[in-house]
């Protein structure tokens, strides 16, 4: 409509020093992002990228209430109700100002950054459309609040308020549910989403509402209620409702022992030099691919049972050559006692997604198919981090493995992020597309020989000849079986001299 | 009804400034200040439009407006003055009906070429707000009429000027 | 045509007081209808509530034949509305407001707008913001009338403007009057007095009279009897005399329905001592005292 753009040429004048620190930090934000490593000797500026972007998000903010307020739509003093307005040429040029001087900068230092760091932006229209989507669930609270006040200091004391309520809701919301038996669980996913998505889809009505009606007192106590008794609410009902620990879901995953032992005779298949029981075992009632085990420590208790067990976490899984799997426990520990009683304890990390791909060597980038585009970089001869882009922006659980095609690095090396995906919800939104979005730095936790650290993590050389194969595998829960073997009869056997 | 033509302005010594002003044809909005040939002070009670004719026929009757002076339009006349146009209106009709002023096509309003003769009587008429002022305030202070006279050819005197009955001649009429 | 504004008991309530207590206003079209009243009767209130700034919490009133509740651009495009009341976008030079302005209005004109400025001695190039009360004031009733809307609408436009912007206020005002209908809320009641055609008394939220100018000034007068020696005040005292004062021999008071024939025969038979009558007409401003006055008196009893 020509009256919306006519208005919007005039907030254009109006507003045009917000606007212009906007494009200021918006700028300054993608030339700071797009840096080869974003690491903190390569920085641009003196200072991290959480800083500009906290000081974008805030012109961002002041820029919505200045263009608002232009018109502001409270009180009784205003100088445009009595003029032909039409609130729908009204509502229309606000939007396009936040369009054109808000997601349209967002949108171009996206690509920017994309390009620099290597990847094509047309390729990835959907995700940096998706990122403007999440842009417009978070300006939707500046709006609102903008729309109910009239100045700009009413603006910020709302801007306090208001962000205090969110996260202390957000807090109730994410933070994890504690069950009589002390066990934890991290409250569902979807709940941080619908949270997210909440504030647009309740929030833009009430906008459209205000600008249609003007009826503050009701618009307002609507949004309070809207966002915060609503996540407020459903964080109680869960906490009330949630099904104990752990996940009726999971009750059929078990390990077990492939053969009774009986209860007289050990169970010993092979016995070695260095005297380690083995224990046959299996794993069921989960996909095995999909299911990491990692075997903590033994208990042993001699019998019959008296005092406290003893205890040794030298112990290991193995797979023989016909594809079964042993519990190996050391029993030159165990030679003072005939009979013993073993528990063992499994750390039992369940997947339900995987993804898989052979890395290329170098700085290109490798399309994992269903979970985005990862990079391997050779850091300057200390290690492998490794770059994703995301189709989806941060989930939680997702760990990653690098293995060699013939061996696995460093014995079963897990990686897992180390930044943001930890910490990532939906909600969070990431200023950089590719530091999230399009590539995520991750250091690894290596369990085996490491060499040199990389911020403060052990790393693992590699000789970057050999191919490379990256899983990404995405975790749904951690499970803590025991692993029950009663009477071990340890006699008989010859233990190698000290 | 505009009578006979008149020598009552003809001859007449006119003390008061005249401010001329320009009306041009088809000049729509002029931003010279137009100013209202006759002075008026409002006075509560009576009607706005009347106290406007009573001073405008004044004016016209003395010769202080000849015939085709510049008269007032009813825009000016509300503008000037902050009265409503419809009053203004009102005034402008009412000295047209009376043959004091006309509207000529092209040009505006004037005062009329062909005034009216005023009698004796309507002059008196003229004077009948400050002669009724006159007799209450005197019947207040318990004056009898004779005395009344007296004062009045005591004033006439000492303000100069011949013997009252001249109307031809008008005499030099100062106005204040 | 039906009256440009009228209301159906117009009442507006904040938290425990009636601002507006039911209004039946009723304005006729090309007047100049003057409201007046004490501060804080309601005057504001009323005016807001016909422009849908505020809400009305009973009755109705429709503005241009439309209910006030649903006035669209098509109506505001129609009305001048200029009030102290309302904040002007500071920021804007004189010359920039009425660009902005121009094409929200299909009547709008560029020459009479150019007419108003100049007329108005406005400086094109200042922002409002930098403008004394009495140009702002003046920039805001160009911006209203450069559409030559059908109703203007004036809310205490005098406060604080001296004498000359006065002037020209009432000037430029009347000067495009014609066709137009005008309803204005004034304190300003000796400037006011001369053009209005109408007039409304709003006391306590509630219009106590409406009616001509020339009425009202008509049956307005305050009455001046002498006596040779004080008499009593008679015991039925017409309700319609106003605030007697005796001193001396002299008796005064204020009538409020004078009539020229049967007023001076009342006072025959209630005074026949009276030595002298005098009625002397009354100003608005004279009149709106007494009212207000009695007002309070009777509010007090």
């Amino acid at each position: 409509m020509r009256q919306a753009i006519h208005i919007f040429r005039k907030d254009a004048r109006y507003c045009w020093p917000f606007v212009a620190a906007v494009m200021a930090l918006t700028a300054v934000h993608a030339w700071q992002a797009s840096v080869d490593t974003p690491l903190p000797e390569n920085y641009r500026l003196y200072t991290s990228d959480s800083l500009i972007v906290l000081l974008m998000v805030l012109a961002w903010w002041l820029a919505i209430g200045a263009a608002v307020h232009g018109e502001s739509l409270t009180g009784d003093r205003q100088f445009w109700t009595t003029r032909p307005y039409s609130w729908k040429s009204l509502l229309s040029a606000k939007i396009l100002f936040f369009a054109v001087f808000l997601a349209l900068p967002v949108f171009i230092s996206d690509c920017i950054i994309l390009q620099t760091s290597g990847l094509n932006p047309l390729d990835l229209i959907p995700g940096l459309l998706r990122r403007q989507c999440w842009l417009l669930a978070f300006l939707v609270l500046p709006f609102i609040v903008a729309a109910l006040t009239r100045a700009t200091r009413e603006l910020v004391l709302a801007i306090l308020v208001s962000f205090l309520a969110f996260y202390t809701a957000m807090s109730v919301l994410t933070t994890p549910l504690v069950n009589p038996t002390g066990m934890v669980r991290p409250a569902p996913e979807w709940i941080g989403v619908a949270a997210t998505w909440l504030a647009p889809v309740l929030g833009l009505p009430l906008v459209v509402w205000q600008y249609a009606r003007r009826r503050t007192i009701l618009v307002l106590v609507l949004a309070v209620a809207c966002f915060g008794l609503v996540p407020v609410v459903a964080g109680l009902w869960l906490r009330v409702n949630w099904r104990p620990y752990p996940d009726p879901k999971y009750s059929n995953v078990a390990v077990r022992l492939a053969a009774d032992p009986g209860p007289a005779d050990p169970v010993i298949v092979e016995g070695r030099a260095r005297g380690l029981i083995g224990i046959p075992v299996t794993f069921n009632g989960w996909p095995r691919d999909m299911m990491i085990p990692r075997l903590m420590g033994v208990g042993v208790w001699p019998e019959p049972k008296e005092g406290a067990p003893y205890v040794s976490s030298d112990v290991s899984l193995t797979a023989s050559s016909d594809g079964r799997e042993w519990v190996w426990v050391p029993i030159r520990d165990l030679r003072y006692w005939p009979k013993v009683d073993m528990a063992v304890t499994v750390e039992l990390a369940l997947y339900d997604r995987q993804r898989r791909a052979d890395m290329l060597s170098g700085n290109g980038w490798t399309r994992v198919p269903g979970f985005g585009n990862v990079r391997l970089l050779e850091g300057v001869g200390r290690g492998y981090p490794v770059w994703r882009t995301a189709i989806q922006p941060g989930e939680l659980g997702w760990t990653y493995g690098l293995r060699d095609a013939e061996r696995q690095l460093a014995s079963d090396a897990m990686w897992s992020l180390v930044m943001d995906d930890q910490f990532a919800s939906p909600a969070w939104f990431q200023a950089s597309p590719v530091y999230t979005y399009a590539g995520k730095f991750m250091s690894y936790v290596a369990g085996g020989a490491a060499a040199g650290t990389n911020w403060g993590m052990p790393v693992v050389r590699h000789p970057s000849q050999e191919p490379l194969v990256f899983t990404a595998r995405r975790q749904v829960a951690t499970l803590h079986p025991k692993l029950i073997i009663p009477h071990v009869r340890l006699t008989g056997y010859e233990f190698p001299d000290r | 009804m505009p009578g006979p033509a008149s020598e009552i302005a003809a001859d007449i010594i006119h003390e008061a400034p005249r401010q001329s002003f320009l009306l041009h044809p088809g000049c729509t909005s002029s931003n010279n200040t137009v100013v209202i040939p006759f002075r008026l002070v409002f006075q509560p009670g009576v009607a706005l439009s009347e106290q406007i004719i009573y001073a405008a026929t004044k004016a016209i009757v003395s010769g202080q407006l000849r015939p085709g002076d510049p008269f007032p339009s009813v825009r000016a006349l509300s503008k000037e003055l902050k009265i409503n146009p419809n009053t203004a209106h009102k005034v402008v009709m009412q000295l047209t009906a009376q043959g004091l002023v006309e509207v000529l096509p092209g040009i505006g309003t004037v005062v009329a070429s062909a005034l009216p003769k005023p009698t004796a009587a309507a002059r008196a008429g003229l004077l009948g707000g400050e002669l009724e002022g006159l007799v209450v305030e005197a019947k207040r202070l318990g004056m009898q009429l004779e005395d009344v006279l007296a004062a009045v050819a005591r004033h006439w005197q000492s303000l100069g000027g011949t013997e009252p009955a001249q109307p031809a001649k008008g005499g030099r009429k100062t106005n204040e | 045509m039906s009256s440009p504004i009228s209301t159906d008991n117009l009442s507006k309530a904040f938290r425990r007081t009636e601002a507006v207590n039911a209004l039946n206003l009723e304005v006729p079209e090309g007047s100049i209808y003057a409201l007046i009243g004490p501060n804080g009767a309601g005057k504001t209130t009323t005016i807001k509530l016909l422009m849908n700034i505020l809400r009305a919490s009973a009755g109705s009133a429709e503005v241009l034949g439309v209910d006030s509740r649903r006035l669209s651009p098509r109506e505001f495009a129609r009305i001048g509305y200029v009030s102290e009341n309302q904040e002007m976008p500071e920021w804007m030079t004189v010359d920039y407001l009425l660009s902005y302005l121009q094409p929200f209005y299909p009547t709008w004109d560029d020459a009479l707008a150019e007419d108003l400025v100049r007329q108005f001695e406005l400086p094109r190039d200042r922002k409002l913001r930098h403008l004394s009360r009495g140009m702002r004031m003046k920039a805001a009733l160009a911006s209203s009338l450069a559409y030559r809307p059908e109703l203007v609408v004036l809310d205490e436009p005098f406060t604080g403007l001296d004498a000359l912007v006065r002037d020209e206020f009432t000037k430029g005002l009347l000067e495009r009057a014609e066709r137009t209908t005008i309803l204005i809320s004034s304190h300003d009641l000796a400037e006011i007095e001369n053009f209005a055609s109408h007039v409304g008394y709003i006391e306590e939220g509630r219009l106590k009279f409406t009616e001509e100018m020339a009425t009202l000034a008509g049956r307005f007068r305050q009455v001046e009897l002498i006596f040779e020696a004080p008499p009593p005040l008679p015991a039925d005292w017409p309700a319609a005399w106003m605030r007697p004062e005796t001193s001396a021999a002299v008796v005064r008071f204020i009538d409020s329905r004078f009539d020229a024939e049967r007023t001076p025969a009342e006072i025959e038979r209630l005074f026949p001592q009276a030595r002298n009558v005098a009625f002397h007409a009354m100003s608005l401003r004279e009149i709106f005292v007494a009212l207000a006055l009695a007002g309070r008196h009777a509010k007090a009893a």
